[in-house]
């Protein structure tokens, strides 16, 4: 059996929320150990029942929401307040044993904690620091307060998404959080590479407006290339036709296809047994289609909604044309596709039990089990902490508690 | 001397159009040797666009300039034997695979794992299909479009309420939103396996699936029904933030958190609704948030979409404005950062491409040169690291390989 990839890297983790323990999760299940350091002073929004997602049967607790266990699964967790100087040097004492640490408060705090490489590179010459922020953590905004959604705003993107005519609308999801914490991944291991060539560490300053900006180059380009600012187009693209999403039988049903080719046109009219849409002069080739849009997706509309989303797919992509039905949430959790890569994974939780969630994406054939773990309790690892890896006694670690240094 | 963090690796990139050239861009940025293989008509993203001028030029697509920055292009048709047999050389040259056709496309090619594991066992083979190699949707195909919304963001979207469900059907995000979050996932799953080759001395097969990357966005819906037995299949009615409308525009507004709902009176100067019973508490907020949103709306309806930015940042509330790519260009922010990067290319001429957008301290990213003319650097790889001569050259461009 090989070991995991990232086994003996440790990171310390004072990510909130979303972006930054998506990406520590991720280094967890491949082997890394992730050390969550948390306080009661400011619990994370995401054990407290953070956004729609509540906690396990309705019964409140820190242990008990969905969120935080589907996000921290492998992790450990230890309590230290940060607000007060001896928790900011038990921390630093932590980070001297550590690989990597990871933050995304607003830049004052992560100043007055003491969170920046200056700092901790006298306690550990070669830790990487990543800082995830708003804006980034320098420049006019970098004291500023956002979350993915409002980023995603300030950053252009929501200005191009939405409903033809419509007002700017933003991507679902909590978006970019999601995506920002895959490509930190991408980042931490890049800099972990770079330190173990050089033994150099560093810090890393991410920007979500900048990662954002980052991904709508068409949009970037025809400005100066032409002085366009596009504007939403629903669910349609400038080149192709059928692209779109068209109601099916069933409540609030849609499939989405697309026709990209000539010869994905022919398949599509003969699935649909519209061979005269073949000689239809509105519709003869991409450039048509794009011009009579409108008339084509009712006439689609009109043969989808005969059929559920399901039986649309198998037709369309029989024959070779890429299709599939707009999911919710359990469809996703239904899908044969995902169960099939084994994409859902069970923790057995002490608080909540067995309770079903994502594992993380991507099939190893040299890596297949990747380690799951459960979600830690708050401040469960305290004492493999401060105690094993610290070396402290338990009668420090008492006196910590009491004065709610360790808190 | 290393000064780019990934600068010893050689990546090879199979790539049709946005999500394996995202992939490679990454690893380009942070200092490796990427190749890019187009096939002898060139890569889709340089029939895409935009052009200046709306004149499609396969050397002046703003996509196709954008996503390859950085990277060595030869072309090469690797369908035909030649072409396979070239490719399996230059395998034996690189650390990393990247691909994104199906995996009927590959079988038929005798393009595997296998075969590349054959003459490289060291070599790690990161391929990006639709829904994976295995499994009763592996032949099908997709597209940024149908990954999007298979994959459950869709149905997310627009994050705002939907109150005509019938005609505001789920959305797309903007461009290659799916493809682009698939190339992240490629490019740091490659990483992993990359610590693992250290390990180990050997490479592998990552089968990464566009569907699953995607899902992976939606983490959360699938807790929340195990946990809670709550059933999304209603579309948004998310909380926030809101989108408010000012005198020029709108800003994206979140205040329902008890330390942003005190910035916010504080920031409209306590009108009297704002000390609503109602609202005194989150779960109140939450419930009433639609008339908490119809309500600020109206004080901020007169002020520009800066004034109630600047305002509410003061107040520490999450508030940024709409921008368009005008703001964006002209943001002090992105200016003070350097963020925006003149790029100049041989036939498209000069533009500002958005830059890296993480600065790393000992090992900074940068897009490096321009994007590959098709076919640039046939020379350079084909004779001069692979050792054929300008007459095998000559032939495989008149039976048209390259």
């Amino acid at each position: 059996m090989t070991n995991l990839p990232l086994e003996g890297v440790r990171v310390v983790d004072f990510g909130l929320i979303l972006a930054i323990p998506h990406a520590t999760q991720w280094l967890s299940t491949m082997g890394a150990e992730v050390i969550k350091v948390e306080s009661k002073s400011h619990p994370d929004l995401v054990r407290g029942g953070f956004g729609p997602q509540g906690a396990a049967d309705g019964i409140p607790g820190l242990n008990r929401t969905g969120m935080w266990n589907t996000l921290h699964y492998g992790k450990k967790s230890c309590s230290i307040n940060m607000t007060t100087e001896e928790g900011r040097a038990l921390a630093r004492k932590l980070i001297a044993t550590a690989d990597i640490v990871t933050e995304n408060y607003t830049t004052p705090v992560t100043k007055r904690f003491g969170l920046i490489f200056d700092e901790l590179r006298k306690v550990k010459s070669d830790i990487i620091i990543l800082h995830q922020s708003s804006a980034g953590r320098t420049g006019p905004l970098s004291d500023t307060v956002g979350w993915g959604p409002t980023n995603q705003a300030y950053a252009g993107l929501p200005v191009l998404t939405g409903y033809e005519g419509g007002m700017p609308q933003s991507i679902g999801g909590t978006w970019p959080d999601y995506m920002i914490g895959v490509a930190v991944a991408f980042l931490l291991l890049s800099a972990l590479h770079h330190r173990n060539r050089t033994g150099e560490g560093q810090s890393i300053d991410l920007s979500m407006c900048e990662m954002v900006t980052s991904m709508i180059p068409q949009a970037v380009f025809d400005f100066q290339m032409n002085g366009r600012l596009r504007s939403p187009t629903g669910n349609r693209d400038p080149m192709m036709a059928p692209h779109d999403v068209y109601r099916c039988a069933g409540n609030d049903t849609w499939i989405a296809i697309t026709v990209e080719t000539k010869d994905e046109w022919m398949k599509f009219c003969n699935v649909l047994g519209r061979t005269d849409w073949l000689e239809d002069e509105r519709f003869a080739d991409g450039y048509a289609r794009q011009n009579h849009q409108g008339e084509l997706d009712s006439l689609i509309t009109e043969w989808t909604r005969q059929y559920y989303p399901e039986e649309v797919m198998t037709k369309l992509q029989s024959a070779g044309i890429a299709a599939a039905p707009v999911s919710n949430s359990i469809d996703i959790l239904n899908n044969p596709q995902l169960r099939h890569r084994g994409f859902f994974v069970t923790p057995d939780h002490p608080e909540v039990g067995q309770r079903e969630v994502m594992s993380t994406p991507v099939l190893y054939s040299n890596i297949p089990d990747k380690r799951i773990g459960t979600a830690p309790l708050f401040d469960e690892h305290n004492d493999y902490v401060f105690g094993e890896i610290l070396g402290m006694s338990s009668s420090e670690i008492e006196s910590l508690i009491e004065s709610e240094i360790i808190f | 001397m290393t000064d780019s963090a990934l600068s010893d690796l050689r990546v090879l990139e199979l790539g049709e159009f946005v999500s394996a050239a995202w992939c490679t861009r990454a690893f380009a940025i942070m200092g490796a040797e990427v190749i890019k293989v187009e096939s002898p008509v060139g890569d889709k993203a340089r029939r895409v666009g935009p052009f200046p001028d709306d004149i499609p030029h396969s050397e002046k697509s703003g996509l196709y300039l954008y996503l390859n920055t950085g990277k060595k292009g030869i072309t090469l048709d690797i369908g035909t034997s030649t072409g396979r047999q070239v490719l399996l050389e230059l395998v034996t040259q690189v650390d990393v695979i990247v691909d994104n056709h199906l995996p009927g496309q590959m079988r038929k090619w005798g393009l595997t794992y296998s075969d590349f594991q054959q003459v490289n066992p060291r070599v790690i083979f990161t391929s990006i299909t639709p829904f994976g190699w295995e499994g009763p949707w592996s032949d099908y195909k997709s597209s940024d479009l149908v990954g999007f919304h298979a994959s459950g963001i869709g149905h997310e979207t627009p994050l705002l309420y939907v109150t005509d469900p019938e005609n505001e059907p789920p959305l797309k995000g903007a461009e290659y939103q799916g493809d682009m979050t698939t190339g992240w996932t490629a490019a740091s799953s490659t990483m992993m396996a990359i610590f693992h080759r250290v390990q180990t001395g050997v490479g592998q097969m990552l089968d990464v699936s566009h569907h699953e990357a995607l899902a992976n966005m939606v983490r959360p819906n699938i807790a929340r029904y195990t946990y809670s037995g709550d059933i999304v299949e209603d579309r948004p009615a998310a909380p926030s933030p809101a989108a408010m409308q000012c005198a020029d525009g709108y800003v994206a507004l979140s205040a329902l958190a008890d330390a942003h709902w005190a910035g916010l009176k504080n920031m409209l100067g306590e009108p009297e609704w704002i000390m609503d019973e109602r609202f005194s508490d989150r779960p109140g907020r939450m419930e009433n948030r639609q008339e908490i949103n119809d309500l600020t709306q109206l004080e901020v309806l007169e002020l520009s979409k800066d004034e109630v930015f600047r305002r509410a940042q003061a107040n520490h509330i999450p508030c940024f404005p709409y921008n368009t790519v005008e703001d964006v260009l002209k943001s002090d922010q992105y200016e003070s950062r350097e963020y925006w990067v003149p790029v100049d290319h041989p036939v498209a001429g000069e533009y500002n491409y958005p830059g890296v957008p993480f600065k790393f301290s000992k090992s900074p990213g940068n897009l490096g040169r321009s994007a590959p003319l098709l076919g640039e650097h046939n020379e350079q790889i084909l004779m001069d690291r692979l050792g054929y001569s300008a007459q095998n050259l000559r032939d495989w461009r008149v039976a048209g390989l390259l």
